[in-house]
C-alpha cells in the first residue's frame, strides 16, 4: 500500500513538472531592440546598462545569431 | 552570439536590475558607430558582435569591451555576480518606480521577424492607422512587456500602414494586436491570434499566456540551418555593409563552394 501510494505521488509529481514545463518557458533577459529607447530607459531610471549586439544572419541566411 | 551566458538562470536574474539593450549588427548606422566606440576587433572594423556593460548614460565600460561576455567573465556565474555587484553601485536605480514603460520595440517588421525567428519567439505586431492609437496600443502592451510572466518572451513590433504586413498570414487588414509566429529564417510569419484595438489587460494577458503555452519547435541546428538556408536562396540583406573579415571570408568560401 505504502508503495503504491509511494508510486501514485511519483507520477502524479512529475506530470505536475511536465505540464508546468509548459505552461511557462524559461525565464529570458528581456531586450530593448533599438539603442535610442535602451539609452532613454538606462537615463531614466539611472539602471546600468547590459549592451549585447549580434548579426542576425550567418552566411546572409536569416533567422540565426 | 553566446547564450551559454546569456541563457543562464543568474544572468538572467541579474539582469533585472539593468537595462538590456540588445542591437542587430550592421541594421542602423547611428547604432553601428556607437557599437564602433564601444569595441572594435583587430581588424580595426565593427565585428559581428559586441559586448560591455555600461554606466546608465551610455558613456562609461563597467566591464572589459569585447566580441561577447567570454571576454570580460571567465563563467556565466561569474558575469552574475560582476553585474549584481554593479548593481549595488546604483542603489537609487533599485529604488527608482518605472514611470515610464516603454513597449522595446524593434525598428521596423522584417527586422523584428528576423529576430524572432532568430529568437525562436513569437513576434507581436501593434497596428493602428493613427499614431495616437497605436501610442494607446502600445502603452497598454508595455505593462504586459515588463511584467514578470511575459519579460523577454515575445519580440515587439507596430506598424501605421498595413501594406507592411504582406509578410503576414494570413493577410490582415485589421487594427490591434497580431501575435505571429515568425518561421525558421524570419522571413514570413503566420498569424496565431489576433486581438482587437479595444482588447483589455485581461483578455491580452490571457491571449499571450495561451500563444506561450503553445509548444515551439526545437530550431535547427547552425549547420543545418545555414545549409537549409543557402539551397532554399535565402539572403538577408543588412542595411548598412557587414565589416566584420571573419564573417566576409567564410561567406565567400562558403558561396564558392555552392
Amino acid at each position: 500500500m505504502t508503495m503504491r501510494i509511494a508510486v501514485a505521488s511519483t507520477l502524479l509529481i512529475s506530470s505536475a513538472t511536465i505540464v508546468f514545463a509548459v505552461a511557462s518557458p524559461p525565464p529570458r533577459i528581456a531586450w530593448y531592440g533599438t539603442l535610442h529607447d535602451g539609452l532613454d530607459a538606462a537615463r531614466e531610471s539611472g539602471r546600468p546598462i547590459l549592451l549585447v549586439s549580434a548579426a542576425p544572419h550567418c552566411h546572409d541566411v536569416s533567422g540565426i545569431w | 552570439m553566446d547564450r551559454s551566458f546569456l541563457s543562464s538562470d543568474s544572468v538572467v536574474a541579474a539582469s533585472r536590475e539593468f537595462v538590456c539593450i540588445r542591437l542587430a549588427t550592421y541594421e542602423d548606422e547611428r547604432e553601428a558607430n556607437f557599437l564602433k566606440t564601444v569595441f572594435l576587433g583587430r581588424s580595426g572594423q565593427l565585428e559581428n558582435t559586441v559586448f560591455c556593460l555600461l554606466s546608465p548614460d551610455g558613456k562609461r565600460m563597467l566591464s572589459r569591451p569585447g566580441r561577447g561576455p567570454s571576454f570580460a567573465f571567465r563563467s556565466a556565474a561569474e558575469m552574475a555576480a560582476g553585474m549584481n555587484r554593479i548593481a549595488t553601485q546604483y542603489p537609487s536605480a533599485r529604488q527608482s518606480v518605472r514611470t515610464k514603460l516603454r513597449l522595446p520595440l524593434m525598428k521596423n517588421l522584417n527586422l523584428a521577424l528576423n529576430v524572432a525567428s532568430c529568437d525562436n519567439l513569437p513576434l507581436i505586431v501593434t497596428v493602428a492607422s493613427k499614431q495616437q492609437q497605436l501610442a494607446q496600443l502600445n502603452g497598454k502592451l508595455a505593462h504586459c512587456a515588463w511584467n514578470k510572466e511575459f519579460a523577454g518572451q515575445f519580440v515587439y513590433a507596430s506598424v501605421r500602414d498595413e501594406t507592411e504586413l504582406n509578410s503576414i498570414d494570413p493577410k490582415h487588414r485589421v487594427e490591434g494586436i497580431l501575435v505571429v509566429d515568425p518561421g525558421p529564417f524570419g522571413l514570413s510569419g503566420k498569424t496565431l491570434l489576433q486581438l482587437p484595438l479595444d482588447a483589455d489587460r485581461v483578455h491580452l494577458e490571457q491571449g499571450l499566456r495561451q500563444v506561450l503555452g503553445r509548444p515551439r519547435p526545437e530550431p535547427m541546428d547552425a549547420r543545418s540551418h545555414i545549409s537549409l538556408g543557402m539551397k532554399m536562396g535565402i539572403e538577408w540583406r543588412s542595411a548598412i555593409p557587414v565589416t566584420d573579415p571573419q564573417s566576409l571570408r567564410a561567406k565567400a568560401h562558403a558561396r564558392h563552394r555552392r
